[in-house]
């Protein structure tokens, strides 16, 4: 048994905080003893520290399965900026010959990460085998539920990696889960609720106010968004559907508002992305315009607002994307804006991800005409009719599984218009036992928002000085003529 | 000034060109078909200039200096159009044309920026003493080599001779272009643009901005590696990087015939097809200078299509032509770069 001494003083070396966060000690104590643990902890929360800091005091490996191109690339950066040199990432995005190293030495990795369609690969899996394995981590867990069936089928395997792999403890970590989603992510790993810890947080973050702004079209929400980013403390992100209109918004607020102020989506290079993010972490970046690509990973303590432009398509993701204000404790907000259309639109968005019924139908009778192609939808059809799946079988899935989309995007449609408290809306959606008291700081349920109230109002004086455009040579003495950190 | 004229620029009035091969080229899709066309159409060095090149873009491009009669069609081919060379000519001071750029001479400089600036962020950041720092999002060879560059220097020295490496290259640059680059620069607490930021800030487009990136990392490294006393940090990071004109395997190839072994030798060797083998070839009689066209094109071979083509334009030649001969295409396709080589 580990004392609470010991890992104290891991966690002020390594990391350099002399506490934890509510609910860290508890999942880290647990892993460390090698009990099975499935843990909710609200966004901004320091999720990551419960897996990192056992891996300094288990000898094994520590085996993450992450979900997402963009927060395993975070989690790795903020690994490396700690120090931690003994990362690695295999995922779809490497080249090949890193690839083959990776592999070839997996084993002399502390921290691996892997994407699950990675950690399907038979050769990947007898390595992990032959491995230590003294923690499985799975980050995010609510995808197993929420994105399981339609994006990411390879989640289903987990369930037999664990078997396969033997790890001394497993870790699910998510933020936001319903109680059936909960029950999903037990099951889909093969976990009971009787033999595994279960560490349940409220999702709530009280100092995040919760708004939501009816509009009558595009043009009155653009004003209203350009009236709102020239009102709020900054910085604040904007979170877009669409990258077309996360870069059109862009320039708007450039014009309007502030030239600090870029976009941010999945179809930026790498360079672009890391660029944006570094300006945003040290203050160069006052707003962010950013789609879904941006985020799970970002740890700015300091953002004010989150403002989205497009209706998110649940509440998880909702709770997700707003849980990225506030991360200081200090007074933040999040604000909905949306048009009658937005619902539509976004229903679209989510049911078009699903393959049709007539796709499904060509596809089982020539499934080798399909070979060469690089769809999404065909990727999917192609795991199941390698699982025994037959067409009527994934037609009755995959409408189902629309249907479930529609129900939750209907929730988030519910939760604009309930006329009662937004916070605890959402707490009964999660079937968080929490009770709200609605004050107002609470929510817009019963008076309109007041920033300064909220002392959330940027000071209308306040002038941001303007970047003081450096010729080349002044970079290049900003970059090679450094004072040493005290 | 609209990207798409910058097509214009890759047509001719005389010559009719398939836009296909043009964008294929471009994109870095290396067939001797393409190859060729390159060669034909005085392209070649623009190889890989637009690895990202979107199709659909690149004919909305085309359709509209179509429509505005700037550009002609006839098939699979297009030229240009009287009104199309005017235009030319009246933007020609106004767009950007890479004169450093040389796809096949440096074809991994993207590789090679990702290491420079690595470097000079790793450098920066040990410059501070600081270790707690997000290194940029580079593939992880990249990672390794920087790596092992920084191991072979002396630590004590290396800000300021990188420093000093850095300050001959920008000052070599046209003012914009350096202050453009420099943007790119990232290290102790200094963050660097995104493209979409350096481009507004010099008043590029995405096109011209690309353009502009592309042109001068190959001028950065033509100095590099034309004047390497003067850059040893730099002329080592780009050291590994330097590859031949040729492709991997028809580098290969090459050697293997001048050690003397035949194409069937070569074919049972390497268990590669023959006709992939002659590609070599014909890549080879493209893209060296002194490709021995000799060594693969007999005198009677040689006899027979000079005598077939004497009177005709190359490029009507077809291979149709030679039906009633035993030539291959093979040869008939070395003779034709033989020829269009020499008119050069």
């Amino acid at each position: 048994m580990i004392s609470v001494e010991k890992i104290k003083q891991v966690l002020q070396a390594r990391f350099g905080y002399t506490a934890f966060k509510p609910g860290q000690a508890e999942v880290i104590q647990a892993v460390l003893s090698g009990q099975d643990t499935f843990a909710i902890l609200p966004t901004g929360t320091g999720k990551s520290l419960c897996y990192q800091l056992p891996g300094y005091l288990l000898a094994g490996q520590i085996i993450v399965i992450s979900p997402l191109l963009s927060l395993m690339q975070d989690q790795v950066a903020q690994l490396h900026y700690l120090g931690e040199k003994s990362v690695l990432a295999l995922n779809s995005a490497l080249d090949p010959v890193t690839r083959r190293y990776g592999l070839a030495h997996l084993e002399q990795y502390k921290f691996v990460f892997l994407s699950p369609e990675m950690a399907n690969q038979p050769q990947i899996r007898q390595k992990l085998q032959q491995s230590q394995i003294d923690l499985l981590v799975i980050d995010e867990a609510h995808c197993i539920s929420q994105w399981g069936v339609d994006f990411r089928p390879d989640y289903l395997a987990l369930k037999s990696l664990r078997t396969t792999i033997q790890p001394r403890a497993t870790l699910a970590l998510t933020a936001t889960a319903t109680k059936r989603v909960q029950a999903d992510i037990l099951a889909k790993l093969g976990l009971t609720a009787t033999d595994t810890k279960q560490i349940i947080h409220s999702v709530d973050r009280r100092n995040i106010y919760l708004a939501t702004e009816a509009v009558a079209d595009e043009t009155e929400k653009d004003q209203q968004l350009i009236a709102l980013c020239q009102q709020l403390k900054r910085p604040g992100i904007i979170y877009f559907s669409s990258r077309q209109k996360a870069e059109e918004i862009t320039v708007l607020l450039q014009q309007k508002v502030t030239q600090r102020v870029a976009f941010y989506h999945g179809a930026m290079t790498s360079q672009d992305r890391f660029a944006v993010q570094q300006q945003f972490m040290h203050g160069k970046l006052e707003i962010i315009c950013a789609t879904n690509a941006f985020g799970m990973g970002i740890n700015k303590a300091d953002v004010r607002f989150v403002i989205h432009y497009h209706l998110p398509s649940s509440l998880e993701s909702y709770l997700q994307e707003i849980g990225r204000a506030g991360r200081d404790g200090q007074q933040s907000i999040a604000i909905l804006l949306y048009t009658a259309r937005d619902f539509q639109l976004q229903a679209n968005l989510v049911t078009n991800t699903l393959p049709e019924a007539a796709l499904i139908k060509q596809y089982f009778a020539h499934p080798q005409r399909f070979a060469a192609a690089a769809i999404p939808e065909i990727d999917l059809l192609k795991f199941y009719r390698q699982h025994g799946q037959d067409a009527a079988a994934i037609q009755q899935l995959f409408a189902k599984r629309r249907d479930e989309k529609m129900l939750a995007l209907r929730s988030m449609l519910a939760f604009v218009q309930t006329p009662g408290c937004k916070r605890q809306f959402i707490l009964d959606y999660f079937t968080d036992p929490t009770t709200v008291i609605h004050d107002p700081t609470c929510c817009d349920a019963t008076q309109s928002t007041n920033l300064a109230e909220l002392d959330l109002q940027r000071d209308p004086t306040a002038v941001v000085a303007a970047d003081q455009q450096q010729n080349w040579q002044e970079r290049l003495a900003a970059i090679f003529t450094t004072s040493p950190q005290l | 000034m609209d990207d798409q004229l910058y097509l214009l620029y890759l047509f001719d009035q005389n010559q009719w060109r398939r836009p296909l091969a043009i964008q294929a080229l471009l994109k870095g899709k290396r067939t001797v078909s393409n190859l060729y066309a390159g060669l034909d159409y005085d392209l070649l060095p623009l190889y890989q200039l637009l690895p990202h090149l979107v199709t659909a873009k690149f004919q909305q491009a085309l359709t509209q200096l179509l429509a505005a009669g700037l550009l002609v069609q006839q098939e699979r081919t297009i030229r240009l159009t009287a009104a199309g060379v005017a235009v030319k000519e009246k933007y020609r001071n106004k767009i950007f044309l890479p004169t450093y750029y040389s796809g096949f001479e440096f074809h991994y400089s993207h590789e090679f920026s990702d290491r420079l600036f690595l470097a000079t962020q790793v450098v920066s950041e040990l410059q501070a003493h600081n270790r707690r720092y997000f290194p940029l999002n580079v593939s992880f060879v990249t990672q390794q080599r920087v790596k092992q560059w920084l191991q072979q220097q002396d630590i004590s020295l290396i800000a300021e001779r990188l420093q000093h490496e850095w300050e001959l290259l920008l000052a070599a640059l046209p003012v914009a272009q350096a202050d453009y680059y420099s943007q790119f620069l990232l290290g102790h607490q200094v963050e660097r643009a995104t493209t979409a930021q350096a481009d507004q800030l010099a008043g590029w487009t995405a096109l011209t901005g690309e353009l502009v990136r592309q042109d001068i990392s190959h001028h950065l490294l033509h100095l590099i590696t034309t004047q390497a006393a003067r850059f040893p940090l730099m002329a080592t990071l780009w050291q590994p990087l330097a590859s031949g004109l040729l492709s991997k395997s028809a580098a290969q190839t090459m050697s293997l015939l001048q050690q003397g072994l035949s194409l069937s030798m070569i074919s049972r060797r390497r268990q590669v097809k023959l006709n992939t083998l002659k590609e070599h070839l014909l890549e080879a009689a493209i893209l060296l200078p002194d490709f021995s066209f000799n060594t693969y094109l007999s005198a009677p071979a040689r006899q027979i299509l000079t005598e077939k083509f004497a009177e005709q334009p190359l490029a009507q030649w077809r291979y149709e032509q030679l039906a009633t001969t035993k030539l291959s295409f093979f040869e008939f396709r070395l003779y034709q770069i033989e020829r269009r080589k020499a008119d050069d």
